[in-house]
C-alpha cells in the first residue's frame, strides 16, 4: 500500500497524465472512425444484396420471347432475343423484395429507387448463323424487351456517434444492380 | 544468508515496473479479446448475410420447395465452410407460402462464430460463441 501511495503521490507521472489524456482522445477518434467505416461497409453491402435480389426479381416477369432477323456482315442472321419483360410487373416484383428488405434495415434507409435508370446496355444475343452469342448494343426502349432489368437504389446510412469529431450525421450511398433474363428462348430455327 | 537475500529481494523497489505491467496486462488482454471477438462477430454477420444471398439465389431457380431448400443449404454450407475465422454453419430456414413462380420467399442463415479468446469470468464477459442470423428475400423463378 505504501508503495502504491508513493507511486500515486510522486510527481513522476505528470507527463503520463497529459500523455494518457492525449492518447485517450486519439484512441476514441480512431475507434469512432473504425466503427463508422465498419457500419458503412456493412450497411452498403446489405443494400447491394437487396439491389441484386430486386433486379433479379424483376427479370422473372417474362411474358414472351421471340426471334428477330437482322442484316449483319455475312448477310441475314437470326437473332433470338431472349425474352420480353413486362415492365410494370417487373417493377412490382422488385418492389416486393425491396419492401421486405427495408423493413429490417436499422441504421440505413432507402430514399429513392429507380428501375432501369440507365439505357444503352450491351447485351449478348444468339446468332444462329455463327452459333454463338454476339454483343449488341440496344436502346433503352428495347432494353425491357430483351429481358434486362436494373435497379438503382439511393439511400442514407446513419453514423455512429454523429457530429462527434467531424463524423457526418448521414452518409449518402448509391447502389446499382442489373440482371439479364436468360433462357426462355422459344422458336429456335 | 539465503533468507536475507530473499527478504531483500522482496523488500527492494526494483520490481515496481513489473508489478505495474502485470496489473496493466489484465485489462489490456481483456481489451484485446474484446477487439478480436468484435471483429469475429462482425465478420460472422457479413458471412451470414452473403450466405443467405447466395442460398436465396440458388433456391429461386427450383420448382419445388424441397429441392430449393436442399440447393440453398448446400450452397450456404459451402460458402460458410470457406469463411474461416471461427465461423461455421449453424442453421438455415426457408420461409414461403405456396412455392409458386413470382412469389416472394426468404432464405435465412444462422452461423456460429466461435470466439478466439472467450473471457467470461462473471457471466457478462465475452461469450464463447455468437450466432448471428441474416435473411435475404427473393422471387421464385422456377416453373
Amino acid at each position: 500500500m505504501k508503495l502504491i501511495r508513493e507511486i500515486i503521490e510522486d510527481e513522476t507521472g505528470d507527463g503520463l497524465v497529459v500523455y494518457f489524456m492525449l492518447m485517450s482522445v486519439i484512441s476514441f477518434m480512431m475507434l469512432c472512425l473504425m466503427l463508422n467505416f465498419m457500419n458503412w461497409n456493412s450497411e452498403r453491402n446489405g443494400l447491394q444484396i437487396m439491389a441484386d435480389s430486386a433486379s433479379r426479381a424483376g427479370t422473372v416477369a417474362i411474358s414472351k420471347s421471340y426471334p428477330i432477323r437482322e442484316r449483319n456482315g455475312h448477310g441475314l442472321a437470326d437473332y433470338h432475343v431472349y425474352t420480353e419483360l413486362n415492365q410494370a410487373e417487373a417493377g412490382d416484383l422488385s418492389d416486393l423484395v425491396i419492401d421486405s428488405y427495408t423493413k429490417k434495415l436499422k441504421l440505413a434507409e432507402v430514399t429513392k429507387v429507380e428501375k432501369n435508370p440507365i439505357g444503352g446496355f450491351t447485351v449478348p444475343v444468339w446468332n444462329s448463323k455463327t452459333f454463338q452469342y454476339d454483343e449488341r448494343s440496344i436502346s433503352t426502349q428495347k432494353q425491357y424487351k430483351n429481358g434486362n432489368f436494373s435497379v438503382l437504389v439511393e439511400g442514407k446510412i446513419k453514423s455512429i456517434w454523429p457530429g462527434l469529431l467531424g463524423v457526418k450525421e448521414e452518409l449518402d450511398v448509391e447502389v446499382y444492380s442489373q440482371s439479364a433474363a436468360r433462357g426462355k428462348v422459344t422458336d429456335i430455327k | 544468508m539465503i533468507l536475507r537475500k530473499l527478504r531483500e529481494f522482496l523488500r527492494d523497489e526494483s520490481g515496481n515496473s513489473l508489478v505495474t505491467l502485470v496489473i496493466a496486462c489484465i485489462p489490456m488482454v481483456y481489451i484485446l479479446a474484446m477487439i478480436i471477438s468484435f471483429g469475429q462477430a462482425f465478420y460472422g454477420v457479413q458471412v451470414a448475410m452473403n450466405a443467405s444471398a447466395v442460398g436465396a439465389r440458388a433456391a429461386a431457380l427450383h420448382s419445388s420447395a424441397a429441392s430449393a431448400y436442399t440447393a440453398a443449404s448446400e450452397v450456404a454450407k459451402d460458402y460458410t465452410s470457406r469463411a474461416g475465422m471461427g465461423v461455421s454453419f449453424e442453421a438455415d430456414d426457408l420461409s414461403y407460402s405456396t412455392w409458386s413462380r413470382k412469389e416472394k420467399f426468404e432464405y435465412s442463415v444462422t452461423v456460429k462464430v466461435k470466439t478466439a479468446m472467450p473471457m467470461n469470468p462473471y457471466g457478462n464477459g465475452i461469450r464463447e460463441s455468437f450466432t448471428p442470423t441474416r435473411g435475404c428475400p427473393a422471387i421464385i423463378e422456377g416453373e
